[in-house]
């Protein structure tokens, strides 16, 4: 799943470049996300490490030309899930709560 | 001891050289305020940071024959640490949306920087690899 899950990351962030050039790059975009938002959990919870290509991948994206602004929400709402997953190790780890992260 | 003071004004020159081109990378860098530029690079340099921390308390907690494990001093400077730089990135960010290209101010830039140096230090001293993209 990890050899399966790299390849996918890897894949959108070569494609992130051409996506100004690309017709319907609003639709494709809109396909990320929903990979995106599939994938997350499985990120946080069994290989967090990869949270830095899903976070490049975000940032890029919400800088990129084509997001619109409902997508660039939905993927501020997809950052804030790495904060939450933070939130959730160290739960995990002993350390006292907090109030939940806000999307940034 | 001419030698001595030819290499210090060198070493001075070149650590001046190196602040010039600083400013030239980053912008002015003011008492009360930082580039934009400099504040998301602090800002993506914390995303870095704290995925790596996400990974580390994911790890079990040290103790018997465990080689690659979290210690609890480190998660004690990490988690703290994590949570005040999220602050100040969150806030940053969205002074970066709102203000498109204005400086951002020092405090939030500030606090963020102490976050990132807590964190880096923290790695360091517990052999802590960071993650890269």
């Amino acid at each position: 799943m990890e050899i399966a899950i790299t390849t996918l990351l890897t894949l959108i962030e070569a494609m992130i470049p051409e996506l100004p050039a690309l017709g319907g790059a609003t639709a494709i975009i809109d396909k990320i996300i929903a990979s995106l938002i599939s994938i997350i959990p499985i990120i946080a919870n069994l290989f967090p490490a990869m949270l830095t290509s899903v976070k490049g991948i975000i940032s890029a994206l919400q800088s990129s030309g084509p997001a619109t602004a409902d997508q660039i929400a939905q993927l501020q709402a997809l950052d804030a899930q790495c904060d939450q997953a933070f939130e959730a190790a160290a739960a995990a780890a002993g350390a006292p709560a907090t109030t939940a992260p806000s999307a940034s | 001891m001419k030698l001595a003071q030819y290499g210090a004004a060198i070493a001075l020159a070149l650590s001046l050289g190196a602040c010039s081109n600083m400013q030239t990378l980053y912008g002015e860098v003011t008492s009360t305020s930082i580039s934009p530029q400099a504040a998301l690079a602090a800002a993506n340099a914390f995303d870095a940071l704290e995925v790596t921390a996400t990974a580390y308390l994911s790890l079990p907690p040290c103790g018997g024959a465990i080689v690659t494990c979290r210690n609890a001093t480190a998660v004690k400077n990490i988690v703290p640490a994590v949570r005040s730089g999220r602050t100040a990135r969150n806030a940053i960010e969205a002074l970066l949306q709102s203000n498109s290209g204005a400086a951002i101010p020092i405090a939030n830039y500030n606090t963020l920087e102490a976050a990132i140096q807590t964190l880096q230090s923290t790695y360091t001293q517990f052999g802590v690899a960071v993650a890269s993209k």
